[in-house]
């Protein structure tokens, strides 16, 4: 991927959205986030982790992000 | 996809959010988890677990509890055997969202008919949480949708 350079955060091209619902965008992102696994493997505790909110499981999912 | 297409196959009913989600909305990007709401009743909840065993050959999907969903643990993290990323199954998000307040719209991919949580939805999950990628996917929508706050 060749390295773009710009003169201020305000010429950076905004991200790019595909049209909604497209029956695309799934096959996409799934196949983004395989070739990421990819790139940087990782392995997550198997298993069922059970939390009262969803604040609990954004504070695991942070651990795990880390590691 | 098979994940969502065991859903379909068992009836579960569920809407996608989080990541996919956006992804469905039309912004892509890599991730490691699946977030699904689900509704928390005993039927749904062994229809979801049936999908699933159709998928992994894993005990722990059998842990896996309606009174719980409806209870004390609302956000269940199921990671399959691999580890390689996981599934987030959700029934509330405190008292802001339960399953009958997410409104979802469909999206087929290969045949497979796939709920997917609408803009505004994913905008009001988003916007009042506390992890700073959901501030700006809550923007972002914001901005692509032309959402107002009511």
């Amino acid at each position: 991927m060749p390295v773009r350079k710009y003169r201020s955060a305000e010429d950076v091209p905004q991200r790019q959205w595909r049209a909604p619902l497209d029956s695309g965008n799934l096959k996409l992102a799934a196949d983004l986030s395989q070739l990421a696994g990819r790139f940087r493997p990782r392995h997550f505790p198997p298993g069922l982790h059970k939390h009262r909110s969803i604040y609990a499981a954004c504070r695991v999912r942070e651990v795990w992000e880390r590691e | 996809m098979e994940v969502l297409s065991a859903f379909e196959r068992r009836g579960v009913i569920y809407a996608l959010v989080g990541s996919m989600a956006m992804a469905a909305q039309g912004l892509i990007r890599a991730t490691r988890d699946m977030d699904v709401f689900v509704a928390s009743d005993a039927d749904n909840v062994e229809r979801l677990k049936q999908a699933l065993r159709d998928v992994y050959d894993d005990p722990e999907i059998e842990s896996i509890r309606a009174d719980d969903l409806a209870g004390d643990y609302p956000v269940i993290q199921y990671v399959p055997p691999q580890g390689e990323y996981w599934i987030d199954i959700l029934s509330r998000l405190g008292e802001a969202f339960r399953f009958a307040d997410i409104q979802s719209e469909d999206l087929v991919v290969d045949g497979v008919r796939v709920h997917v949580a609408t803009p505004r939805t994913l905008y009001l999950m988003k916007k009042n949480t506390v992890r700073p990628q959901d501030a700006i996917d809550a923007q972002l929508l914001k901005d692509r949708f032309k959402l107002e706050d009511q």
